[in-house]
């Protein structure tokens, strides 16, 4: 990867957006739990990218701590405004998953990111600190909390 | 301890579930820094900014008048009447490695077929030293897009699916060598894919993308040769698919192969799908690779996309000729149909283009 310094130049962002906007819903999608606001949070992250003057060191995971940031910052306003807050409708067709699902949903928010980025992205503890910008004690222990709450209520 | 397993892999599976489901299209208009607005500005911001930019423009607009709005004919009897109708654009493209005046003659009648195809037939096209030019009043940049696309189209088996790039963290080392094979149990195959012609679908559609490609990036267009097993993703622009990315096989059709393409709506299942008929010499050689990927994925390779990846004959126990016909199906609207279509149909580029300069001439 060559050094550049000053933003990143307009065919790189298309690039980067092209390879990974898809990635990024789905991430987003897992942590706030509706479509609809993934979209914003992977539009802002963008945004945000793109409004930096120094390109970040490492785009993809500047992105998706960014993602992740935004989508907490997003379920707390979404909260505070007492709106309604839209989970997706997704049919299944297998109770295991639904009951799954709606389980993960009702996780605090950073328990359910630790479990998605370890279960869906496969990143490590330390990388998993790295993009909520905690300490590794603090992803295991949400690990743990988060699959220890899941066992009770599923099984 | 088994409690805590099975709980995890319900959370992948139910991750992965809710993950893939379809993911609107986007193109290069969605791209946000593209928009002089930020998208996601509270109301009240938003109307201030286009308040303030309404401004702007309205001043700018006066400022502009004044200073270089139309005189009285005897200010200026030389000025020359600018309307806008009348302009056209005209673009020049030149290969991005000079080439002999044959080749360029070829490209510039491929520009001119797929110029045709697209409706755009007042577009004029010339060779002129080296250069390509394209001139029309109805052009647009898409256009100008679709005519310089290389349209390297390829037919290839889905060997696996594969996660998005990952970059080795900092120290360590990107993996080198060619692409390794896929593991068995992540491996697209028609065994391991299970089809069930009953539901007409995998009984085992939750075969995951393999990790370990992971740290190796997307082909580049230089290696991705017909003989070359490649990793690519997903074509953005055709909707959400299988996998973000895709490892793919040798081709066993390729662009030359095609006779024509034609973008169609079918009312059936409400979308838009690009009919392709096959070339007489080369049917045989496309039923071969389908029957080789009968109950398992085929993909279709554009300059390094991949547009959509069908199961192939779901329905059926047994593999039967589709004779010439392939039918791509994706997430496209109308124009992108119609866009792909005249790039199948008139064949790939002989030569990469680069747009050189792009005028509004009177």
């Amino acid at each position: 990867m060559e050094l550049v310094s000053g933003p990143m130049s307009s065919s790189d962002l298309s690039t980067l957006f092209r390879r990974e906007h898809a990635a990024m819903i789905r991430l987003a999608r897992l942590l706030t739990g509706s479509t609809v606001v993934a979209e914003e949070v992977v539009q802002e992250a963008f945004l945000r990218i793109h409004q930096r003057s120094e390109r970040p060191q490492n785009p993809g995971g500047y992105l998706r701590t960014t993602v992740a940031n935004l989508s907490k910052g997003h379920l707390r306003r979404l909260r505070l405004e007492r709106r309604l807050l839209t989970r997706d409708r997704i049919s299944f067709n297998d109770p295991e998953l639904d009951e799954t699902w709606a389980s993960v949903c009702r996780l605090p928010f950073r328990q359910r990111a630790v479990l998605a980025l370890r279960f869906y992205e496969d990143l490590s503890e330390a990388d998993i600190a790295r993009v909520l910008g905690c300490r590794v004690g603090t992803v295991k222990s949400s690990l743990h909390r988060g699959l220890s709450k899941l066992r009770d209520e599923l099984t | 301890m088994t409690d805590i397993d099975s709980i995890e892999q319900r959370l992948r599976r139910t991750f992965r579930v809710v993950a893939e489901q379809p993911i609107a299209p986007v193109g290069i208009e969605d791209e946000p820094w593209r928009t002089s607005v930020p998208p996601l500005p509270s109301r009240r911001r938003l109307r201030q900014v286009v308040g303030a930019l309404a401004i702007i423009v309205v001043v700018a607009l006066v400022g502009l008048v004044v200073a270089y709005g139309p005189r009285s004919s005897s200010n200026s009897p030389s000025s020359t009447p600018v309307t806008q109708s009348a302009q056209a654009l005209h673009a020049v493209f030149v290969p991005t490695s000079p080439q002999p005046r044959a080749v360029l003659v070829q490209a510039a009648t491929t520009m001119a077929a797929r110029l045709h195809a697209l409706g755009e037939s007042d577009a004029a096209v010339t060779t002129n030293h080296g250069a390509i030019e394209v001139s029309g009043r109805t052009l647009n940049q898409a256009v100008l897009r679709l005519v310089r696309e290389t349209g390297a189209f390829y037919v290839r088996p889905v060997l696996c699916g594969a996660p998005s790039y990952r970059p080795p963290t900092q120290g360590g080392t990107p993996p080198s060598g060619p692409l390794p094979m896929c593991q068995s149990q992540y491996a697209l195959t028609a065994a391991n894919l299970a089809v069930n012609t009953g539901t007409q679908q995998s009984a085992n559609n939750t075969i995951m993308p393999d990790p370990s490609f992971a740290p190796y990036p997307d082909t580049s267009s230089a290696h991705d040769g017909p003989s070359a097993t490649v990793l690519l993703p997903g074509d953005p622009a055709a909707g959400a698919q299988q996998y973000t990315r895709f490892v793919l096989g040798p081709a066993g059709l390729n662009g030359s192969d095609i006779a024509t393409a034609y973008a169609q709506y079918d009312d059936a299942t409400s979308s838009w799908i690009v009919d392709v008929t096959v070339k007489p010499d080369a049917v045989a050689q496309w039923n071969a690779i389908a029957e080789q990927s009968f109950h398992a994925y085929l993909g279709f390779d554009l300059d390094g996309q991949v547009l959509s990846a069908p199961l192939i004959q779901p329905l059926q126990t047994a593999f039967t000729s589709f004779g010439g016909q392939i039918q791509i199906s994706a997430n496209f609207t109308g124009t992108e149909a119609k866009g792909l279509a005249a790039v199948l149909g008139t064949g790939p580029m002989p030569v990469r283009l680069s747009l050189q300069s792009l005028t509004h001439t009177p």
